[in-house]
């Protein structure tokens, strides 16, 4: 007859492996979370505020391996933007839901031309505007609702596509007139505990 | 997500009572889920599923409150992934009960999207069960079902998570058709993207074509290990 110690021991050694492979799986950490208002750096807390009267903000953390960062998101005008701060609240650059449409046509022609030698099959799901500058022109573009001279704009391509019969997301980063700077793989969440 | 679980807990404990004339049970169902990728855009899911019953009314039968092992369930099903969001896969499960072996037949397609701060899951299956002594029973289930970070804006390493499901079956067999209506609630914990343990309640309810309802109430212990 197998003893009750026998079953306590195969628990706490499944317990103790289920704890432990959190350490084995760290060669890609990233983390992102909610923080409170407190807890953001009080120079990004101010550019925020000056910028946006009256938003309600969402404040994230960010830990990866490159360092920390911190983000807000809003609502601002029927505008989402995600702007994001380094540790010490010094803006990186804001991010500003957006379609491909308010892009140049030229450079809409010229992206969409790149995008169909890349994929034999696409379908753009989501496109954000990247702003990256120094403080007070960003400052300055968000204010006139537009980027001012002086700010890099670029678009954030989010996109279902196929290469060689395989339908993968990717993001796709386009310079303002067009030009692809790069076309990554996303890596998609585990979604087995949805499956089966 | 904490309070959602709390009354969905009192709510169970309360409503045990109320089922009044009709049959029900309570229990636990345990579930160790291990995928392995076989190959490019293939996995094998193999599924060990064991039921115990903690309390039992059947209809015109006394109340059994004895702890009881119901059975266990020992599954695979081999999965392809079509598009970036579509699966389809099939398999087959084999259920142990009192000593005698059923047979399952699965088919399975379903959709996973990942939204802003959601994923949100389709699962259509179409089964086959086979038995000794038993007419073949078919059935045709579909599953909506969703997960949210209870902190940021998605589920990271060492994170909770909050995860619902809600299932339609209809079922055939020996030419009369049956509805089961299946709902959870859980907790996860993702200590990994591949390894994580969730916690729920589930409610069951079939019977539709009779004159009495049965309902189940099972406690959901889940282990998802990807390997």
């Amino acid at each position: 007859m197998i003893s009750m110690e026998f079953y306590n021991r195969i628990i706490f050694g499944l317990i103790a492996w289920f704890f432990c492979t959190p350490c084995l799986g760290q060669q890609k950490y990233e983390r992102e979370f909610s923080i409170k208002h407190k807890a953001v750096p009080a120079k990004a807390i101010d550019f925020v505020s000056s910028v946006f009267k009256k938003s309600k903000i969402h404040w994230y953390g960010e830990e990866s391996l490159t360092g920390k960062s911190v983000e807000a998101k809003l609502k601002y005008s029927g505008k989402r933007y995600s702007i994001e701060f380094d540790e010490s609240g010094e803006i990186q650059d804001v991010e500003i839901l957006s379609s491909i449409g308010k892009m140049n046509s030229s450079g809409q022609a010229k992206l969409k031309d790149s995008l169909s030698k890349s994929f034999s099959r696409y379908k753009i799901v989501k496109t954000q505007l990247h702003w990256k500058g120094p403080e007070h022109i960003l400052k300055e573009s968000l204010l006139a609702d537009i980027a001012v001279k002086g700010v890099l704009v670029r678009y954030e391509i989010i996109l279902k596509g196929s290469r060689r019969k395989v339908e993968r997301y990717y993001e796709v980063l386009s310079e303002n007139d067009g030009t692809i700077v790069s076309i990554k793989e996303i890596v998609q969440r585990n979604t087995d505990n949805l499956i089966y | 997500m904490y309070k959602a679980l709390l009354g969905c807990f009192l709510f169970v404990l309360t409503s045990a009572t109320a089922f009044g004339q009709a049959s029900y049970k309570a229990g636990s169902i345990p579930q160790l889920n291990v995928n392995v990728k076989v190959a490019e855009n293939w996995k094998l899911n193999t599924k060990l599923e064991a039921r115990q019953i903690f309390r039992e009314k059947q209809r015109e039968a006394p109340l059994n409150q004895q702890l009881k092992y119901e059975r266990t369930d020992l599954s695979w099903v081999l999965t392809k992934k079509i598009s970036a969001d579509n699966t389809i896969g099939g398999g087959y499960l084999a259920r142990l009960e009192d000593g005698q072996f059923t047979h399952r037949l699965i088919q399975q397609f379903s959709n996973v999207k990942e939204l802003e701060v959601f994923i949100i899951a389709h699962r259509v299956v179409l089964d086959e069960t086979f038995s000794d002594g038993s007419p073949p029973e078919f059935r045709l289930r579909y599953r909506f079902g969703g997960e949210t970070p209870l902190s940021g804006q998605q589920i990271d390493p060492k994170e909770f998570y909050g995860k619902v499901n809600n299932e339609y079956l209809a079922l055939w067999s020996d030419k009369e058709a049956d509805l089961e209506i299946r709902a959870s609630l859980a907790l996860g914990y993702n200590a990994t993207d591949d390894n994580k343990i969730e916690l729920g309640l589930e409610y069951r309810v079939n019977g539709f074509s009779q004159v009495v309802r049965s309902h189940q109430l099972w406690l959901t212990i889940g282990w998802f290990l990807s390997i």
